[in-house]
């Protein structure tokens, strides 16, 4: 399985589909690495991980935005970083018979005129070539004499299983690696079961993680989340959660559910375990059996003590059901009215579901809730007035939100948070000499965007009131328009004409 | 009397509205000011009062309605305005209280009090009447004062500016009861 394309929104957000589909954590400054290797492009991305895909959005790269299905992630393990090289998610990703089929068959024949030793390539068994055909067209490199076919056979039965011979060094350091004891260091020779040395059991589970990893990564399979602000846990713990979860579900859903269950102890872990009633070490098992039975006795008391509090919370809860009863019938009301309060449609829908400040980082929460806020604005064309005040937004995004309202001093922090995420509007603030300021957003576009030259050249053109003048800019926001015009008249741009008609406002001419 | 020709200011409506900001309005009331002052020389009014209506006891050739009113454009200065116009006027100099405490009315003098004074001095010089006892009634009302700008002169400007050219020493001041009748230059 493989990374697929995700289109982002203008704001740099994941596209969803689906809406069940829930943001449960985000992670930026991310560094992907296939198998060792750095890959350039993505190395400040951002993550979104959701409770079925783990997403990553490149703001570098607009186009380069990916996305992987939980289920297809097989393991992560985690590299706790040292000095300067980061924390680390190693995931490990699913293969698929698919990707099988794509890897290159190597058969290797002997030349039976001149003894050279040749290696081809192909994309598909031997079995499968038909002689009649007269596929097989390839010669041996050094006299171009063809093989015959029963030679070819006999090659590639050996070539098939993996080549030991071609990466001698890799090779050696695996084996190695697999055969050093991860206790004492020694290396023992690979046929040993346990360490010659202290008796450790050298087939332990993490010896064939690694080589599983080695072999994922001769399909690069293998990718690795470098997190560059150290801060892996919070996102390991949601990932493993997460994917637990979508695989338990994955299976479910093609009832796959303990298929493999019967396999379970044929896995070789369960006798290396065993160790030989041989060696000084036995000795030492000895007394572990002793400890082992005196932990034994000490567990089977704490479990009597443990099924006598069972009694009694069993009495308790006894006790407790009418009083619970009431409580489920309460819960019951309070569903109702969340429903209801789904139903009740509002007139502004947000497309990508309400993101819940969790434990997610402030200024990453900001910032993405600001994502969504630019999509929101785009969406329902909230700045086609040239824009909108920070109030109204406020009022009109709350209540899209419906449900876990934003408090309005968080909802200014994020309006600031605006133009850092690479957005066409932004938070200016409007201020007079008198100390009062207003908030609106407008389009970065129009930066140069000034609502008093706008009123002074539309009064220079006629002389109206506010109404007219509200109007001539687009019926845009009342209250802050007067708050403009009050201001240039203060400043004595403008003059007032006060009568029983109204106030009309000229351009001063005169004075 | 030919009517009195209003700077085109005067059909600006926010004219007729105390502007908010204040170096603008300074400037507005420097030019209600002037005009006041332009107005009241123009149609001889001596007395104005604070609604701008001239207080006047022969009213031929004198608009009866306000200066502060266009009804043209429809629009009048409010009370207190006005009131900020005069008293403005009173601060300058170029008005004067009748009646202090109520502050209803003023004196408009258009020109200051050293103005008339000299004024008459000249009038008096040119006409060769030094030596000559003259009452106030001559030179309010008098044949030969038809031409000169004082001519029909409010009592209390004419009195006020006599008693700055006695203090000068260049009149003296016959009085009846505390009231002036007649002046000789000297």
């Amino acid at each position: 399985m493989t990374w697929k394309k995700i289109k982002a929104t203008q704001s740099g957000r994941p596209f969803f589909d689906d809406i069940d589909e829930v943001i449960v954590y985000i992670q930026d400054d991310i560094g992907l690495y296939q198998d060792n290797t750095k890959l350039d492009k993505f190395q400040t991305v951002r993550f979104y991980l959701t409770n079925k895909r783990l997403i990553f959005i490149n703001e570098l790269f607009p186009e380069e935005n990916y996305y992987i299905l939980l289920h297809e992630i097989q393991e992560v393990s985690l590299y706790q970083g040292f000095i300067n090289s980061s924390p680390k998610l190693i995931l490990d990703l699913v293969k698929t018979e698919g990707e099988e089929t794509k890897r290159m068959y190597r058969i290797s024949w002997i030349c039976t005129i001149c003894s050279f030793s040749n290696h081809v390539q192909l994309d598909k068994p031997l079995a499968k070539f038909n002689e009649a055909n007269n596929e097989i067209n390839f010669k041996c490199s050094m006299c171009g004499i063809k093989p015959e076919r029963l030679i070819l056979k006999d090659g590639s039965s050996k070539a098939d299983s993996f080549e030991p011979e071609l990466k001698p060094v890799e090779a050696t350091t695996a084996s190695k690696r697999k055969h050093r004891c991860p206790q004492c260091t020694f290396v023992n020779h690979p046929s040993m079961l346990n360490c010659e040395m202290c008796n450790f059991p050298l087939r332990d589970k993490d010896s064939f993680d690694d080589s599983d990893i080695l072999l994922g990564s001769k399909d690069s399979t293998t990718f690795k989340l470098s997190f560059h602000d150290k801060k892996v846990q919070p996102f390991s713990d949601k990932l493993q959660h997460y994917i637990e979860k979508s695989q338990h579900d994955f299976l479910k859903r093609f009832n796959r559910m303990n298929m493999n269950v019967v396999q379970q102890p044929a896995s070789p872990v369960g006798p290396s375990k065993e160790t030989p009633k041989k060696g000084i070490h036995d000795l030492e098992n000895n007394s572990s059996n002793f400890i082992d039975s005196s932990f034994l006795n000490d567990s089977l008391s704490g479990l009597g003590r443990l099924m006598r509090h069972a009694e009694k919370l069993i009495r308790l809860s006894e006790s407790m059901k009418p009083l619970m009863m009431n409580l489920h019938q309460c819960s019951h009301e309070n569903h109702q009215l969340i429903s209801l309060l789904k139903s009740n449609k509002p007139p502004h829908k947000i497309n990508n579901g309400i993101i819940v400040e969790s434990d997610t980082k402030k200024s990453l929460y900001h910032k993405e809730v600001a994502r969504q806020l630019v999509e929101f604005i785009l969406n329902y064309d909230l700045v086609q007035n040239d824009f909108i005040s920070l109030c109204e937004l406020y009022k009109l995004y709350n209540k899209s939100r419906g449900l876990n309202l934003l408090s309005p001093s968080t909802f200014k922090l994020i309006c600031e948070q605006l133009e850092n995420v690479n957005s066409i509007v932004k938070l200016y603030q409007i201020e007079y000499h008198n100390n009062n300021s207003f908030y609106i957003i407008s389009k970065t576009s129009s930066t140069n965007y000034n609502l008093s030259n706008k009123v002074n050249t539309l009064l220079e053109e006629n002389p109206s009131d506010l109404k007219q003048l509200q109007i001539a800019m687009n019926n845009c926001n009342f209250s802050i328009l007067k708050s403009v015009v009050d201001e240039l008249c203060s400043e004595g741009v403008i003059v007032l004409d006060q009568s029983i008609g109204g106030n009309v406002y000229y351009i001063n001419h005169y004075f | 009397m030919s009517s009195f020709e209003f700077p085109s200011i005067y059909n600006f409506p926010p004219f007729f509205t105390k502007q908010p900001n204040n170096s603008v309005w300074k400037s507005q009331l420097q030019q209600w000011t002037t005009l006041v002052l332009d107005y009241c020389k123009h149609y001889r009014i001596w007395r104005l009062s604070t609604a701008g209506t001239p207080i006047v006891e022969d009213a031929t050739g004198v608009p009866s309605d306000s200066l502060f009113t266009n009804s043209i454009i429809d629009r009048h200065l409010k009370p207190e305005v006005c009131q900020e116009i005069i008293a403005s006027l009173v601060d300058q100099g170029r008005a004067q209280w009748i009646d202090k405490t109520a502050q209803k009315s003023v004196l408009v003098l258009w020109y200051s009090i050293s103005e008339w004074s000299d004024l008459l001095l000249n009038w008096v010089d040119s006409t060769g009447q030094k030596g000559v006892v003259l009452t106030l009634y001559e030179i309010q009302h008098g044949n030969l004062t038809l031409s000169e700008e004082f001519h029909s002169i409010d009592e209390t400007t004419l009195t006020q500016a006599l008693e700055l050219l006695e203090k000068k020493g260049k009149v003296l001041m016959m009085k009846e009861n505390k009231n002036v009748v007649g002046v000789k230059f000297i």
